[in-house]
Order: C-alpha cells, then sequence, then structure tokens
C-alpha cells in the first residue's frame, strides 16, 4: 500500500497539517483480501487503531556521486533499514519526506518492481533512461519533511520497498537526506464489521495490486 | 548560524566545521584578513567520503575544491551572500592555503540546514 495524499483522518484542524494525514486511535483500516497466506492475520480483515499511536522520527543519508545511484532497502533484512514491525497486528504508517537537492528517488516493491509505471511496456521508471529517469521520480517537491505526504504502509515480514537514491548528472556529489515519521499504529480486528466501516475504512492493499494497470 | 575564525593559513588545510551527517553546510559569508606580507591563495574544500553506489562500490576519500580566492599581502576580502549562494558543504570544511602564514584571519559564518 502506497499513498501520496492520503485520507484525512483528523477532525478538528481548520487548516490541513502534516499529521492530519496520520491514522489516529480509532481509525478504521481493511487489508486487501490479494494478501498472501504469510499475512493471514490481515487478509481480508478491518481493524481499528485502539491505542494511540506514537510517530517517530528517524533520518537517513548518503552522499552519492552524480549520475549514479544506490538502492536502499526499508524492510527488516540484514541489509535493510529496518523500519518494519516485528509483531502482527501492528501496522506502521511511514511518511517519507525528502530534503532539498539534485537528486530523485525511485520506488519499488520488492526489488525491480516499480509501482510508479504507466501502461505502456516501455513507460516505467529507469534511471539509464534519460526519457524515463524522471517518470514516476518523487523529489522534495511532491514530498518534503516540512510537508511529507508519500506515505507507505508496512506490516510484519512484508515485501521490502526499496528506495532508488539517483544523483542527477552535472552535479560532483550529493547528498541525499530522507526523514521518515514512523506512525506506529497498534491494530484491534473488527470481527464483524459494518458497512460503514468496511467503506470508511482505509484501505491497505497489496503491493500486487499497485501495478499493472 | 554559527562562526568559524582561525587565524593561520596551512598548506595542509585547516578545518573550519563538520557538517552533520544528515545536513549540509551553507557558508553565508567569509571574510579574509592577510595580514602576512605575501600574497595568498586559498581553496574551500569540501572533505567527505562517499557511500557505496552501484558505479563506486569502494569509494575512497574526495576533496572537492568549492571556491578559491586570492588575496593579495596586506588586503582584506569579504565573500558576498550571493557569491557563496551555490555553495553546499557535505562533509568536512577546510581551508587549505598557497603557503603556510600565521598572520592570516578566516572568518567563516554557516549554518546547517
Amino acid at each position: 500500500m502506497i499513498t501520496q495524499l492520503t485520507p484525512l483522518f483528523a477532525k478538528a484542524s481548520t487548516s490541513v497539517k502534516p499529521q492530519d494525514f496520520f491514522l489516529q486511535k480509532g481509525s478504521w483500516v481493511r487489508f486487501s483480501k490479494e494478501f498472501p497466506d504469510t499475512h493471514k492475520w490481515a487478509r481480508g480483515k478491518t481493524f481499528v487503531v485502539h491505542q494511540e499511536p506514537i510517530i517517530v522520527p528517524y533520518e537517513n543519508s548518503y552522499i552519492l556521486p552524480g549520475a549514479d545511484y544506490k538502492d536502499v532497502d526499508l524492510s527488516n533484512s540484514t541489509a535493510g533499514l529496518k523500519l518494519y514491525p516485528e509483531n502482527e497486528q501492528v501496522l506502521y504508517q511511514i511518511a517519507l519526506g525528502f530534503k532539498k537537492g539534485d537528486y530523485l528517488m525511485h520506488i519499488y516493491i520488492p526489488s525491480g518492481r516499480y509501482i510508479y509505471s504507466l501502461g505502456y511496456s516501455s513507460m516505467y521508471p529507469d534511471v539509464t533512461s534519460t526519457s524515463n529517469l524522471y517518470l514516476g521520480a518523487k523529489t522534495s517537491t511532491e514530498s518534503s519533511p516540512e510537508f511529507p505526504l508519500l506515505h507507505i504502509y508496512a506490516i510484519k515480514n512484508m515485501a521490502a520497498y526499496i528506495l532508488r537514491h539517483y544523483v542527477t548528472g552535472g552535479v560532483d556529489f550529493e547528498k541525499c537526506s530522507v526523514k521518515f515519521y514512523i506512525n506506529k499504529c497498534e491494530l484491534r480486528e473488527i470481527v464483524t464489521p459494518t458497512t460503514e466501516q468496511e467503506d470508511k475504512a482505509l484501505l491497505i492493499r497489496y503491493y500486487t495490486e499497485l501495478t499493472g494497470f | 548560524m554559527a562562526t568559524a575564525r582561525t587565524t593561520s593559513v596551512i598548506t595542509t588545510a585547516t578545518t573550519l566545521f563538520t557538517t552533520p551527517e544528515h545536513q549540509k553546510g551553507v557558508i553565508t559569508g567569509l571574510n579574509v584578513d592577510n595580514q602576512s606580507a605575501v600574497a595568498l591563495t586559498l581553496i574551500l574544500q569540501d572533505v567527505f567520503t562517499p557511500d557505496a553506489s552501484v558505479g563506486q562500490t569502494s569509494p575512497s576519500l574526495q576533496t572537492i575544491a568549492r571556491l578559491q580566492i586570492s588575496v593579495a599581502a596586506g588586503q582584506s576580502i569579504s565573500v558576498d551572500r550571493n557569491s557563496l549562494e551555490n555553495i553546499n558543504i557535505l562533509g568536512i570544511a577546510k581551508m587549505l592555503g598557497s603557503a603556510t602564514q600565521a598572520t592570516c584571519v578566516i572568518v567563516a559564518n554557516y549554518h546547517f540546514e
């Protein structure tokens, strides 16, 4: 599941603030039926965030040469940043804010499977292609640390999100800095959800549903 | 906002400041008062070791010249904000002199962002 402008959950704000996009106590979430057996605690079920979530900020930076890139795994794998939950019944809503700089991001889940592609077969993000370099690329313009609008959702043992940090050509080196806000949500299943709860719950789609159309 | 001051220029480079890991150093003002009897050429260096990337799996220490100025003997120079606008320091900011002189005062104003 990935969203750039998530549904608004807070009802008290008179102007929209970044924290209004975070799940709160009482928010409803529903997991797609496409989740496999390895996530059967979540597959097709509806949950309520039953405690006040805790937001954990985190930063990560790399200095990379121009026209070069590095893939960064967000999961709990050995080489990953380990930003995923370790328990079932827990959802991490992770907001990403990119600091300004001469770099862009391509997002994959899992490695090699790009999210921001188009229907035509050659229209996928590609750092080796001058025409497709900016296709689906995310920058600080779209999601900054001050106003992070790009959210990803992670549960235990889920496939790894990969951020491909690409420094644009023409610069010697650039520091690519990403600020994460990890909204840790404890979930409680709603065994028999009402139609309203199912309709209004944030649908967490499995990654296979994010592409192919 | 911070200020780094050094009262000597050396040919092995003097550290002005070290940039925190997740920020960039932005120099907003640079004043050089060359009180020595010789003309000096100064190079503002950015020193860091990049992270491994697809193209550079074993990166080495980099020393990038971000600014070079020459100051005549007994002269002072102020580099204004416009001239420094696009200079970002990714690692350690150092000042390298063309000669070692104990009477050249350098003041750098900077912040991190």
